[in-house]
């Protein structure tokens, strides 16, 4: 595997372990750097062609995966909860108080991470369309090679059917 | 968004297998680069001056260039004719040069980091108090400031502290906002810019006085606020501080203040919650 590609690739991992998306969005930042035309020996030029083009659905796949369809962005997490008038004497309303605190910081953190993972899926997914529009022609071999990988990686149907077309330059 | 399919080494598809350069052997004389905020408010897209974080596609006519900055922020990539520049996380000025095939253009953006914080009543929501008690509390939404950026790239949080108190509130003396046992609340991330408001905070606050279970008397109770912003994973940097002030007037008369907002109930206004 390339460099570049190793590295997005381990950034891929390591927001699958943290779920958080700064080592997603330096996953895109370096895919981006992927120049083919620099590439003067066209076997590894084929190499690191297919190898970005797997890591770049990887991400997208990333994405996918981490996608919550029932979030609501207008349901947005509390700055505090204010704590009970007693101060937190009384055991049971220390109790309540604590479990809604805790509620609203992983509130936090989820809506944290599902508006980040849209605004990143936004910003990424031309990108990908592009890549496969531009480094793939409409040869057999070409377009098995895309199908292939978007089958092995991506369950998204829509997406699919988006890199499929972006692939055919339909 | 600008920028053309047919270049070979666009920055956000990567370049074609064949290996063709198109603009290889163009020369150029003069050329010019054009930016594009991703942020739709404010509505200013072609402007240069930017919030920490904020994103601006870049093209430059006569491309491909290779691209280089001076200062704070990234490019993403390094080569092509449509790029994307990421300002940094701390204000300065970035000046961004694109060299093409026999010429040069630049573009400076100025960055700037927040200045300050206000909050605003949440729309749709109520004064929370308890009839006979001198209590008053609401739901507010923090905005960034100044308001001609975007800080949609940002995130936030407030930190926690103890509140010096006299009066009917004297029994809260000490009491910090957050409760006792956090140092600072989650981080949240930041919204769309609202024209004249700035970048809305994706979290609303309660502001409550809270009440003693004491007769009404003149009282007072002030907590030191400070609000905390980074980039990504970034460094933390502390805005200015501001209070949250509780003051009971003699009437029983009960005001809650906070970033700019304050509401105000009587001790006869009936039960009420936000």
């Amino acid at each position: 595997m390339s460099d570049i590609t190793a590295r997005a690739a381990a950034k891929i991992a390591e927001f699958e372990e943290k779920k958080e998306t700064v080592p997603l969005q330096a996953a895109s930042e370096l895919l981006a750097e992927v120049n083919l035309a620099k590439e003067p020996d066209p076997m590894k030029r084929l190499l690191l062609r297919r190898e970005a083009l797997e890591t770049w659905l990887a991400l997208v796949a990333a994405i996918d995966k981490n996608l919550d369809p029932s979030f609501n962005p207008q349901d947005v997490p509390s700055v505090k909860i204010s704590p009970p008038v007693s101060g937190g004497a009384d055991p049971q309303s220390r109790q309540q108080y604590e479990q809604a605190t805790q509620q609203n910081r992983e509130k936090a953190q989820r809506y944290m991470l599902q508006t980040k993972l849209r605004r990143l899926d936004e910003m990424v997914t031309p990108r990908v369309e592009r890549y496969v529009r531009l480094s793939y022609t409409t040869v057999p071999g070409d377009q098995r090679e895309v199908a292939e990988t978007v089958k092995k990686l991506i369950e998204n149907p829509q997406r699919a059917s988006a890199l499929t077309r972006a692939a055919s330059r339909q | 968004m600008s920028g053309t399919d047919s270049d070979s080494s666009d920055p956000l598809g990567g370049t074609n297998p064949t290996g063709s350069t198109g603009g290889a052997t163009r020369k150029c004389t003069k050329c010019t680069i054009t930016s594009e905020a991703t942020a739709n408010v404010p509505t200013d897209k072609s402007r240069t001056k930017v919030g920490i974080g904020e994103h601006v596609f870049l093209t430059v006519d006569n491309g491909p260039a290779t691209w280089t900055l001076s200062g704070v922020g990234r490019l993403v990539p390094s080569e092509g004719t449509l790029i994307l520049f990421i300002a940094g996380d701390t204000a300065g000025t970035a000046a961004i040069e694109a060299v093409g095939p026999g010429c040069c253009c630049t573009i400076t953006f100025t960055v700037v980091e927040p200045d300050s914080l206000t909050m605003e009543q949440e729309a749709g929501t109520h004064i929370r108090h308890h009839q006979d008690n001198p209590d008053c509390g609401f739901l507010a939404r923090p905005y960034i400031h100044p308001d001609d950026v975007s800080f949609s790239n940002i995130d936030v949080r407030e930190l926690n502290s103890a509140c010096v108190a006299d009066g009917y509130f004297k029994p809260m003396d000490g009491y910090k906002h957050q409760g006792q046992y956090q140092e600072f609340s989650p981080w949240f991330t930041v919204g769309e810019c609202q024209p004249g408001k700035g970048s809305r905070v994706c979290a609303v606050d309660q502001i409550y006085s809270g009440c003693t279970g004491d007769p009404p008397e003149v009282g007072i109770m002030v907590f030191p606020i400070d609000w905390q912003y980074r980039v990504d994973d970034g460094v933390e940097n502390t805005l200015p501080q501001f209070d949250q002030r509780h003051v009971v007037d003699a009437t029983g008369q009960s005001t809650s203040s906070k970033a700019g907002e304050s509401k105000t109930t009587s001790l006869t206004d009936p039960d009420s919650m936000w």
